[in-house]
């Protein structure tokens, strides 16, 4: 259907497609992008000509062969893919079809476009060619490419789309959808003028109470990872101690093993207390030169854009997070900073903070009234009563852990019979099982208020996410086998930005309440009109 | 318990039944289960090619006799292509409403998930090989979540999965005016 009714004008040349897409005829890309996705293969096929020369004089007839038959074949299927690619601009929506064997029907409607832009790739270019990108704000990448048309004709069609989208829209103004196009997370050099007094800053104090609190031996972890990495190539072994041992004697140390086992028992814990002090200062010294590097001279202000970020020692950046971006708001704390009264507050968002999280910092060691102001401005807020949190129930998450617990004493009683001192440990082993359990189900606790739900996990870093019901995309109410036993349910939110292997998630409910509460969340999302929610505000 | 300050702005279904056939599902078209089962059948028969192969080589390596291998893969693989499509298909349901799909599937670990129309960004109608054998699509569902990024609904008569986009999407429309 869609074959017959794209038209083809002489072979490329065709002025008018603007108009036909315009009309709503499906349309293909210019006959040219063949020719520019053939050449695109070309490289692959360099590396096929040595390994065939390896065969030496013999593989000559073949190479003769099949050198011709991989480029038929290649243009043969590019010419398949362009023949069944075509799109149709509509009053409401982009139609792009493709696939030959496993056919694609995609509709974007034209209030879901973000973005609609041109790319020309060298060769593209050399053709005179151009792709359309289009996006619509899913959280991953351009979501429909026509490759390739004449770069007027991209032009044209871009201006089209964009017409389309803005008449829409009901027309707002352009400068604003313009806005809303560049609106991810900019870097840029920080030059322009402050803004008053900021909205979070850190002096040099909090920057090193911050990196007290974020002790950590990952440069430990990191030297014995590459020593173990490099271990043929440094030809030494660290983890012989008479390496160690042969490099004091090197320094001059007149060292004897004989001597150290004659010290006696105090000075070997002297000796491994020394030891221990010697990792808590590297720890804290790395947590202090890792932050310091990262976060030095931090400042959060509230610009017309959004929240703009400056931070940095070494590498300073500056960054704005456009508060409309801005899904939820995550609220951490470790044991000891809680300890103190102290949080971190995130921001979680579709544009990433640098490679691996999605999630902006924007005050990385505050106290929790200094964290209010800056929910606020983001619209959202933390003010449910502590008591009214509801819990979860217990059953499933004790009942794994108590019978892995129940198992790993009978392994247990079978040392008790062989080794008696070693059987009390794996006793307090298993029993620790059903401790976590029982602890990280008196931390998971949600409350829903004031149009927000609050979810709290976590019982050693604690983390509570502050998600305005509307910003939910979609729910999964989930049954598992454990579920079913205990007539539970479990919650999956889908939300924009954060993790995708670690989704927020709230387990065990009893199910009514399961139920009632995703309904409740759905009619609040039901009721708003989304189409608007990505221009600023 | 919970705050008194929020009204509740819908009717809540408590013990609305999310099992069994009166589950206010609508099951797909019944051409799915003969997907299914074609699926199910090729991968039975790679395993039974392969129990095939490990029998032989134990049967000449050791004094086991033929078909130790071979015979629990086979009920395994009966029961890939007897049972476990028409279970399948009868776990897969979906409820489209004014304002929002409802997608159920699984018996063992069930999911049940609802999109808002107002959230979705783009949609897919997706066909197959084995689809088009039957006349099936598979409508899929593009939401900005980075979890249930995608929402897929096989299953679905060709037309039915063009119809229930065209609602979607004049309710998108809709939606802005």
């Amino acid at each position: 259907m869609t074959e017959a009714a794209a038209r083809q004008g002489p072979w490329g040349e065709r002025s008018d497609v603007v108009a036909e897409a315009a009309s709503g005829a499906a349309q293909r890309t210019h006959p040219l992008s063949i020719v520019t996705g053939f050449i695109s293969t070309l490289p692959q096929m360099l590396y096929a000509i040595p390994a065939l020369l390896v065969g030496g004089s013999k593989a000559i007839p073949y190479l003769i062969f099949a050198i011709p038959a991989i480029l038929l074949f290649a243009g043969a299927a590019r010419w398949l893919a362009w023949r069944h690619f075509s799109y149709r601009i509509g009053a409401d929506d982009i139609r792009v079809d493709h696939g030959v064997l496993r056919r694609q029907s995609r509709s974007i409607p034209f209030e879901r476009i973000q973005d609609v832009g041109l790319e020309q790739k060298p060769v593209a270019r050399l053709l005179g060619l151009a792709a359309v990108k289009i996006e619509t704000g899913g959280g991953k990448g351009e979501d429909a490419e026509l490759s390739y048309l004449k770069l007027a004709d991209a032009e044209a069609l871009r201006d089209l789309i964009r017409d389309r989208k803005h008449s829409a829209l009901d027309g707002p103004d352009v400068a604003a959808e313009t806005a809303a196009a560049a609106d991810r997370s900019v870097e840029t050099t920080g030059n322009a003028a402050s803004f008053g007094a900021p909205l979070f800053a850190m002096d040099n104090r909090r920057l090193l109470l911050a990196g007290l609190f974020n002790f950590s031996l990952v440069v430990i972890a990191a030297a014995a990872a590459f020593f173990q990495q490099f271990q043929n190539v440094l030809s030494f072994d660290i983890y012989n101690p008479r390496f160690w041992l042969g490099m004091l004697t090197d320094v001059g140390f007149n060292f004897d093993i004989g001597a150290l086992r004659s010290l006696g028992l105090i000075a070997q814990i002297l000796t491994a207390g020394g030891a221990i002090a010697l990792l808590i200062a590297i720890g804290v010294l790395s947590g202090i030169v890792r932050t310091t590097l990262r976060e030095y001279g931090f400042r959060l202000d509230r610009v017309p854009a959004g929240f703009r970020r400056r931070r940095g020692l070494l590498t300073l950046t500056d960054v704005v997070l456009p508060a409309h971006r801005v899904q939820a708001g995550l609220i951490l704390s470790g044991p000891i900073r809680r300890h103190f009264g102290w949080r971190e507050l995130k921001f979680q968002s579709l544009a990433q903070d640098g490679k691996g999280s999605g999630d902006h910092n924007v005050a990385p060691l505050a106290h929790p009234r200094e964290i209010l102001p800056i929910l606020a401005e983001a619209g959202l807020e933390n003010s449910a009563d502590p008591g009214s949190y509801h819990r979860a129930m217990l059953g499933p998450f004790m009942l794994l852990w108590s019978i892995l617990a129940l198992l790993l004493c009978i392994p247990a009683t079978v040392l008790l019979f062989l080794i008696p001192l070693a059987a009390p440990l794996v006793y307090a082993a298993a029993a620790c099982l059903p401790v976590l359990a029982w602890l990280r189900w008196k931390h998971h606790r949600h409350v829903v208020h004031a149009g927000q739900l609050y979810v709290q996990t976590g019982w050693w870093r604690q983390r509570l996410t502050l998600l305005p019901m509307v910003k939910t995309q979609s729910i999964d109410l989930t049954y598992s086998p454990i579920d079913r036993l205990f007539g539970t349910n479990g919650l999956v939110f889908g939300v924009a930005g954060g993790s995708s292997s670690f989704p927020l998630h709230l387990r065990a409910l009893p199910e009514a309440e399961a139920v009632s509460l995703r309904d409740r969340i759905m009619a609040a999302v039901a009721q708003v009109d989304f189409s608007e929610m990505h221009a600023p505000r | 318990m919970t705050d008194l300050a929020e009204p509740v702005a819908a009717p809540i279904a408590i013990g609305e039944p999310l099992w069994g056939e009166s589950d206010g599902l609508t099951r797909v078209d019944p051409g799915y289960r003969w997907v299914l089962t074609i699926r199910s059948a090729l991968i039975g028969l790679a395993l039974l090619v392969g129990a095939g192969a490990a029998d032989f080589a134990l049967s000449q390596a050791t004094a086991m006799p033929q078909g130790t291998v071979v015979g629990p893969v086979a009920l395994v693989v009966l029961y890939l292509i007897s049972a476990l499509p028409g279970r399948r298909w009868r776990r897969l349901g979906y409820d489209m409403s004014e304002d929002r799909l409802r997608v159920a599937r699984g018996f063992m670990w069930r999911t049940d998930t609802i999109v808002p129309f107002g959230r979705i960004q783009h949609i897919d109608v997706d066909q197959g090989l084995l689809d088009r054998g039957f006349d099936l699509a598979t409508l899929v569902l593009h939401t900005a979540g980075t979890h249930n990024s995608t929402v897929s609904l096989p299953g679905l008569s060709e037309t039915n999965a063009a119809a229930m986009r065209e609602a979607i999407r004049a309710h998108i429309k809709r939606e802005t005016l």
